[in-house]
Formats: C-alpha cells, structure tokens, sequence
C-alpha cells in the first residue's frame, strides 16, 4: 500500500480532502488549471491530444515543486466550433465556457488560493482564456495568469531549431509537434500509419503570402477564421510524418523545464492593488460586464 | 544507482492499438473512428462530477472517481456498445460552499455547457446519450439538460445517478448494506466510503472517519426530510446549507465502508448499466404528433 502524500508532498487538488484544502491555502499553494478541448486531430491522433498535453505538462511541473502547486482537474471541452465537420470534435459556446470556467476559479479564491495559472491546450481559444482570468483578476483578490503550452517552447528562442524538420508555416494541428508529443506521452493511441500531411497552400504570392497563415510559432498580420473542413482535407495542418518518439521527448523536457519557470515566476508576483484616479462622484458600477 | 536500473528496463512491445468496436474510451479515437462508432450505434456515457468536500477521510474527487471508473467498468464489459466520453468534474455545488476545496458552477452555465457537450455527440450522429451523473445536486439540472436534449435534438438522452442502479434488483442492498435506514447511505457514508476503498484504498483515511446521522432522519425531528441514497427518504424535500446539517461533511455511516462492499456495488452498478444500455439502444421514439387545426406559425417557446 502506497503512503498518502502528506498535504505539503500532494500535487493534486482533487486528492486533497476538504480540511487538507485549508492546509494547502495556508501553505500558499497556488492553483494549475489545465484546459484542454476534445476535438479532431487527424486521422492518426485520439481526439483528447489537447487534453494529454496540457494535463501531463501540468503534472510533471508540479512533481518539481511540490510545495508551490496543486494541479486542479482538467477541463476537457471547450469552444470549437469551426471543427465541428469533423466527427467527434465537441463544442461549448463561448460565453457559457466563460462562465463556466470563471465560476471554477472564483471557487479556488474564495477557498483562499490567490494565485491561478490556466494552462491552455488549444490556441484558438487561447482568447478567451485571457478574459477569464482577466474578469477574475479585476472582480476578485486573486491573481489569475494564463499560458498556451506552445509559448513554452520560445523561451529558448534556439530550441525549436534543434527539432523542427517541417515546413514554415506548417505546424499548426495534429502536426509534426502534436504528434511527436503525443508519441512521447501515449505511444500506443497513436496510428501513426494513418498520419497524412497536409500543407496549407498559401493565400497570395510574395509578400501577401504574409497577410493571413498559421504555425504555432508565429502567424500572419491578419487573423481570418474558417471551417477547419475548409481549410484541410483530413483536419491535419502540418506535417506528422516529420514526428518522432525521440522529438517528442525532447519537446516534453523543455516544455516542462520552462512550465517550472514559470511557475517560479508567477509564484513570485504579487498582485498590485489599483489606484483610483476620480476625484469626484460615482453614479454607477464600473461598466465592465462586472457582476 | 540510476545507471544500474537501466539495464533492468525491459524491451516493451507495443500494444496493438484497439480496433473500434473494442474502444469504449471516445478520447482515444480518431475522427474517422469516431464516425465509425457513431454508425455502430454506440450509446455515449458522459460521467458528470464534483469536485467536492467528502469529510475528513475521503478526498474531494469522490464523485468523479466512482462515476468515472463505474462508467469505464461498464465499458470493458460492453466495449462495443458503449463509449465513455470525458468526465466533466466541476459540478452545480453552492450549497458545501463552507468546506474548503468545493467548487460550483452556477445553473446557468451549468446545464448551458452540458447540453452544448451532448449536442455535439448528437451532432455527429451519437443519437443515445446517457448522463451518467455522481453528484446528487447535479440531477435537477441534468434532469433539464436530458429533457433540452431530447426536444431540441433527435437524439434522446437519458440521466440518471450512478447509485439508483442499485435498486433495480429491490433485494440487492440486503446483500451488503448494515447502516441504518434512512440516512445511513447519502454522502461520504458507507456506500460512498465503500466504492471509494475499491478503486483507490491508499487515497482513504479510513482512521480519520466518522459517522453523522443528520439530524433530519432522526423521525423526532422531522416527520417527512429524510435523505438516503438508496431509499429515497421523506416526501418533503428541503436544500439548505451542507454546514447545517453535518460538522465534518458526512451524511452517513463512514466507518462501516469496506473494499469488499465497495467491490459488490461496483459490479452491481457495472452490470445494471450494460443492461439499460442495451435496452436504450433500441429505445423507439414514437413519432411526435401535432394536434393543433391551424399549423402555428411561431417557433416553440424557449427552443433553443
């Protein structure tokens, strides 16, 4: 029989019970909330890859600071809508993701945890992340951050060099990165024998061609949304016959090496109280969809 | 040290991965599978939790851990019947809002975010939805959400919580049950101690349990408000703060949960739920009929 993590050792909010959830407050454990979405990923890849991902990164950070994080339960759909003519793909409407997710986390602040970093698995919403953990920030005491997974992989601006073999622009879903991750975290889910590439071609010649593309690692000037059925035959947009195992080990390591840091880093900061600048009268509530 | 392990790690031959018909889990499909399952006529059970107090010996997943894994046991037994989708475990909870660590969404969101989950199952051809819910005070709202599916859509969606699969064999409860009757079995009490010490025995702290009766089953005190999971309790319904009712966040008998116990209710609930989804894959709708003379010329009200 495996011993029970005491309360300072355990990495999941979820396995903490309630009066150990008091300790964890007092201890200043922040909160790690990964969302994911449950959406197409190619004819090779599960449709939970956003989910894994976000999830095991989430995990293994908080397996090296232990005393700082407590991961919360994964939330796995999301707004996705653009997906939907891929079977499988699910999707919530936007507002009501919102709030959904803003009721969760003022959950965690009203329960004494002032720090929330949301770990976003799915770029297109990374949006709306932004907005919960904004509300939060202005309607609460707590501290709200949010990072895409991808964005820990620039802070090493030489790493993506020492792994990338596809095209630019080209990884941008169940790609050469997704794919080469997914293997590294769930080899045996992956038919990796049925992965096909699909490179967008591009919107214009010469330099139009910069106006509107994707990648994970930069986009155009302009963003213009569409059916992912009109924009890739199979949901691919990428290459996942450049994946490897090996890659995506290598991908998982730095992504959780700099997760930890910035962990370290939002720990750190603290949340500056605002400074009211009216000199007069007030004749209503900020106006801000506040409630 | 490290470097002599190594050589202990053995070559792993991959698994073949699963074909279809054998994987009950829908996040490990693909796209093209998933319309492949759909066309099989797969029924979806969609767990939705908490993340709620469960007294001092039980960790606050309680509610995810048993509807997830009683859906996942029902699934290995009927793989190619049933896919289990993605647990959703943040659940409608105001009222343990005194416990630390328990999360709410609000109504609103609430059944707004679970109806758009299975409109997007319904969506791509999954027409028999179950929720399959661990959370009592979910069932009011899931009730609406079953309800919006069913009229809204064309596929028909059932809810139901994990533990009322326990009374379709009426002697079943005999067979385990010791606390007393009502009150004996409504939260973090025996049965959900038991099913807990089944799946995840090291995540209890069995030496930090206690038993409440709550004071509305007491029959001096109140004539009509009982609560018990399994038999129901009184004809009065009455919803007020958890922290006036318990002290530590148990409704029940804890100290009479066993592994063994919780073994007979999982194989129980397991087996009731592959039976009602081989009936609901046949479940017939009869054809909606409208008896109005003149068409109505305005859409339903309320339809979304």
């Amino acid at each position: 029989m495996p011993t029970r993590p005491s309360v300072q050792e355990q990495i999941r909010y979820d396995h903490l019970t309630w009066s150990e959830v008091n300790e964890a407050a007092a201890l200043k454990k922040m909160i790690v909330l990964p969302i994911g979405s449950t959406q197409q990923h190619g004819p090779h890849l599960p449709v939970d890859a956003d989910c894994l991902i976000v999830e095991s990164l989430a995990l293994a950070a908080a397996e090296q600071r232990k005393a700082r994080v407590l991961v919360a339960p994964t939330l796995p759909y999301s707004y996705n809508v653009e997906a939907m003519d891929f079977p499988g793909t699910v999707s919530v409407a936007a507002q009501t993701f919102m709030d959904f997710c803003i009721s969760v986390v003022k959950g965690f602040a009203y329960h004494g945890f002032d720090h929330i970093l949301i770990v976003n698995g799915f770029a297109a919403n990374d949006n709306l992340i932004e907005l919960i953990a904004r509300q939060i920030n202005m309607e609460t005491g707590a501290l709200c951050g949010s990072i895409n997974w991808t964005r820990l992989l620039v802070v090493d601006e030489a790493f993506n060099d020492t792994w990338r073999e596809s095209a630019y622009p080209g990884n941008s879903h169940a790609d050469e990165l997704e794919t080469s991750l997914y293997l590294a975290l769930d080899e045996e889910s992956v038919a990796l024998d049925r992965a096909v590439d699909y490179l967008e071609p591009p919107r214009g010649e010469g330099l139009e061609a910069n106006f509107v593309f994707e990648d994970h690692f930069g986009g155009g000037a302009i963003y213009v949304p569409g059916w992912t059925s009109d924009r890739s035959p199979n949901g691919v947009l990428g290459e996942p016959s450049k994946a490897s195992v090996e890659k995506g080990r290598r991908i998982r390591a730095e992504a959780v090496t700099n997760l930890v840091a910035v962990v370290d880093d939002f720990y750190a900061r603290a949340k500056r109280a605002p400074v009211d600048h009216h000199t007069g009268p007030k004749y209503g509530p900020l106006p801000l969809g506040i409630s | 040290m490290a470097l002599c392990l190594s050589a202990f790690h053995k070559v792993k031959l991959m698994p073949k991965r699963l074909s279809v018909r054998e994987q009950y889990l829908y996040a490990k499909l693909t796209w093209p599978e998933l319309r492949e399952a759909a066309d099989m006529g797969k029924v979806i059970v969609l767990p939705i939790g908490s993340t709620e107090q469960h007294g001092h010996h039980l960790p606050i997943d309680v509610d995810n851990v048993l509807c997830g894994n009683i859906a996942l046991e029902a699934g290995r037994r009927a793989p190619e019947k049933i896919l289990v989708a993605p647990l959703i475990p943040y659940g409608f909870n105001v009222h343990a809002f005194d416990f630390p660590g328990t999360l709410h969404v609000p109504r609103s969101p609430f059944v707004d975010y679970v109806v758009d989950v299975c409109k997007s199952f319904a969506y791509h051809g999954f027409k028999r939805i179950i929720l399959f819910d661990g959370h009592g005070s979910n069932m009011p709202p899931l009730n609406l959400v079953a309800r919006r599916i069913s009229a809204e859509t064309d596929a028909v969606c059932g809810c139901l919580i994990w533990p009322t699969l326990l009374k379709v064999d009426p002697d079943h409860m005999q067979t385990w049950r010791e606390s007393r009757i009502p009150g004996g079995c409504a939260h973090a009490c025996e049965l959900e101690t038991s099913a807990y010490l089944h799946f995840a025995p090291e995540r209890v702290q069995m030496d930090k349990a206690e038993d409440n009766i709550a004071w509305y089953n007491l029959s001096e005190n109140s004539r009509f408000g009982a609560v018990d999971i399994l038999t129901g309790g009184g004809i009065l319904s009455v919803v007020e703060w958890t922290s006036t009712y318990t002290p530590q966040g148990v409704m029940g008998q804890a100290t009479l949960g066993t592994a063994e116990k919780g073994k007979i209710v999982v194989d129980e609930t397991a087996d009731r739920l592959v039976q009602f989804v081989g009936m609901f894959q046949k479940w017939s709708m009869p054809e909606r009929e409208d008896h109005h003379t003149h068409a109505p010329s305005s859409p339903l009200p309320g339809f979304e």
